[in-house]
């Protein structure tokens, strides 16, 4: 079981090295294309689907309990995708 | 496009054409991208059909979103790395000379140009059902005195592109030789 907070930091540690080469390419893109409404128009479709992707991930991990755990390599597929099933006591002879 | 553009430009020079790829060389790999975009998508939906209660756990959803975001935006990311090493390549005929400017990858940019009086011979080839409906292929430009040759890959009417070449090459030629005649 992994506590679910070292996935989160995990993610950010990706998303931020995700941003350095976002700005890279972004920067190679402007400074090397011709200057024009097309050279503009398609890095900022791309960095609109980033920052939409990104923000909408944020919002739903604020939803998120981060102290919960996970298990992410499952022993076996079948227990990873056992459904479970609460157990509610009920009296035996009503 | 104006010569502004050009590194040491002549004051009578003018632009010809701007070469850029056809459009449809993108396709593919747009195409490509948009199916491995898909899917994560697609893997929710079949564990979603499959498995209706995987997802009521909130750590396994929030795992899973955590690797689909990733997946995505690091997808998203090369198709747009692509998408930059084609639209990045351009050919510029002027009525001087041939500039050849051409991405490979993000941080390889190879910059390079010939004067048209140097051409020896211009080819336009055009291969395949697609390009031939399209009309667009590659045009090859081979100088004289020189072991390397330009090749515009992918462009629109190369034949057209290459017969012109070919008329501003001759035209430039005996310039050329009027003004070394003079000196």
């Amino acid at each position: 079981m992994i506590p679910l907070v070292y996935i989160l930091l995990f993610w950010i540690a990706c998303v931020a090295i995700h941003g350095v080469l976002v700005f890279i390419t972004a920067i190679q893109g402007i400074k090397n294309g011709v200057p024009g409404f097309f050279t503009y128009l398609t890095t900022f479709l791309f960095l609109s689907v980033i920052i939409a992707v990104v923000l909408g991930c944020g919002s739903y991990f604020l939803t998120v309990n981060w102290k919960d755990s996970v298990q992410v390599i499952p022993t076996t597929i079948g227990d990873f995708f056992q459904e479970e099933v609460s157990v509610v006591d009920t009296p035996l002879n009503e | 496009m104006s010569p502004f553009h050009l590194p040491s430009t002549r004051e009578d020079e003018q632009t010809i054409y701007l070469l850029r790829r056809h459009w449809f060389a993108i396709i593919p790999v747009i195409i490509g991208f948009i199916i491995v975009l898909i899917l994560p998508f697609a893997a929710y939906a079949y564990i979603r059909f499959q498995y209706p209660e995987f997802f009521s756990i909130q750590s396994r959803l929030a795992l899973f979103i955590v690797g689909t975001s990733l997946f995505f935006l690091y997808t998203w990311l090369f198709l747009y790395q692509n998408f930059i090493d084609w639209i990045l390549d351009i050919w510029i005929v002027t009525n001087y000379r041939i500039v050849n400017i051409e991405q490979k990858g993000l941080f390889g940019r190879t910059m390079s140009e010939l004067m048209l009086y140097n051409v020896q011979d211009v080819t336009s080839e055009i291969n395949g059902f697609i390009p031939t409906m399209l009309n667009y292929g590659a045009v090859r430009i081979q100088s004289a005195g020189e072991a390397s040759r330009f090749d515009f890959e992918d462009i629109e009417h190369p034949t057209v592109i290459a017969k012109r070449i070919l008329e501003l090459a001759d035209m430039r030629r005996v310039e050329h030789q009027r003004e070394g005649n003079r000196v």
